[in-house]
């Protein structure tokens, strides 16, 4: 009688454990569940980013911000509110400056016409410093690529991936 | 004889129980999974569709019966037509013109009654620009205000709504003037109901 009684108390002491066991299992696939429907969350979109930057360049003309491009400074070219584009549009030996700025920028490099910190600070003028692009929310590189060149030409890479401590 | 019929019954009795947890253990992880995955599948089918609303706006304004109002074509954002545009919609909703179909265009096929949508712009000092008075256009249905109203309270837009969305376009600001030309920042806010 008392053996019966001591597995007794065993049996119910285990049968406790499964039913606390299933509990919590069921609360965690219930709270999982709840999370994944009922959480209001933001997705941003970052895929077509790369493919904006270039179509902006695209499309953008250099007498869109730029004044008489193609000649030097001092005969009057200018882009008012892009000095750092002014370094690369206003430049007597571009073969064609009345294009968009991505053909600009290609001929410069192509050609060596300017050094390539003018097309880095170009880069940044555009789209970082000016609130285009967030370089602490999104880090986004530039690189170029020739038929002749074994590798990647670097143009343009975030400051905060290059250097982490100022972000 | 009598002991081992008893513990062949007990050993029945563990099986039963034990087949039966497997079962109903089976069954729950299917149904978790089941639903986990076909919850995934149904975010990502959104995320694809929504990927073409700046595409489906340019389309909408090129084909709107209302004529003038094609502010936004290939990364450029024509300030004459938006103010015309913003005349025209004032604090009412987009959403025809973001989510659904405007006149002839062909549009990525979601119902816009399922969506509230706002437009703004950002200038390159952080700051959205303002036409006409208005610095948001679009009408949030859930919450029953303006995006402009709503957006001045500094709240979550999609506050009362299930899912929320945030894509930018960077487009050039055409002032037809190159003292004030610039490249901006387009927005679009879309809260799912």
């Amino acid at each position: 009688m008392k053996h019966r009684r001591k597995m007794m108390g065993k049996k119910g002491y285990m049968f406790t454990v499964d039913v606390t066991i299933a509990i919590i299992l069921l609360v965690i696939g219930i709270a999982f569940l709840f999370y994944n429907f009922k959480s209001s969350k933001t997705v941003y979109f970052t895929e077509q980013l790369a493919e904006d930057i270039i179509g902006v360049l695209a499309y953008t003309n250099t007498r869109d911000l730029c004044i008489d491009p193609g000649i030097g400074a001092s005969e009057g070219c200018a882009c008012p509110n892009y000095p750092n584009l002014s370094r690369i549009v206003c430049n007597e030996n571009l073969k064609d400056a009345d294009t968009n700025l991505l053909s600009v920028l290609s001929e410069v490099i192509e050609r060596g016409l300017v050094d390539s910190s003018a097309v880095k600070d170009s880069v940044k003028e555009i789209f970082a410093s000016k609130n285009i692009i967030d370089e602490k929310r999104f880090g986004f590189a530039i690189l170029y690529l020739t038929r002749v060149a074994p590798t990647a030409l670097e143009l343009y890479n975030t400051e905060c991936y290059l250097n982490p401590a100022i972000c | 004889m009598k002991l081992k019929i008893r513990s062949m019954k007990k050993a029945q009795v563990i099986t039963f129980d034990f087949s039966t947890s497997l079962i109903v253990f089976i069954l729950f992880m299917a149904v978790f999974i089941g639903i986990f995955i076909l919850s995934q599948a149904a975010e990502k089918k959104q995320e694809f569709e929504l990927e073409y609303v700046f595409a489906n706006l340019e389309n909408n304004l090129r084909f709107s019966p209302n004529p003038g109002i094609d502010f936004f074509s290939d990364y450029r954002v024509d300030k004459a037509k938006l103010t015309t545009f913003v005349s025209l919609i004032g604090a009412g909703s987009i959403d025809d013109y973001v989510i659904g179909t405007v006149g002839n265009a062909h549009g990525i096929g979601l119902n816009p009654s399922g969506y509230s949508t706002c437009l703004y712009f950002t200038d390159n000092n952080g700051s959205r620009i303002n036409i006409n008075g208005i610095t948001a256009l679009g009408y949030l249905n859930k919450r029953g205000a303006s995006c402009e109203d709503v957006f001045s309270t500094s709240t979550d837009p999609c506050e009362e709504y299930e899912n929320a969305l945030a894509i930018f376009k960077p487009v050039l600001f055409d002032e037809n003037d190159v003292y004030n030309n610039r490249i901006i920042q387009m927005n679009l806010v879309i809260c799912k109901k």
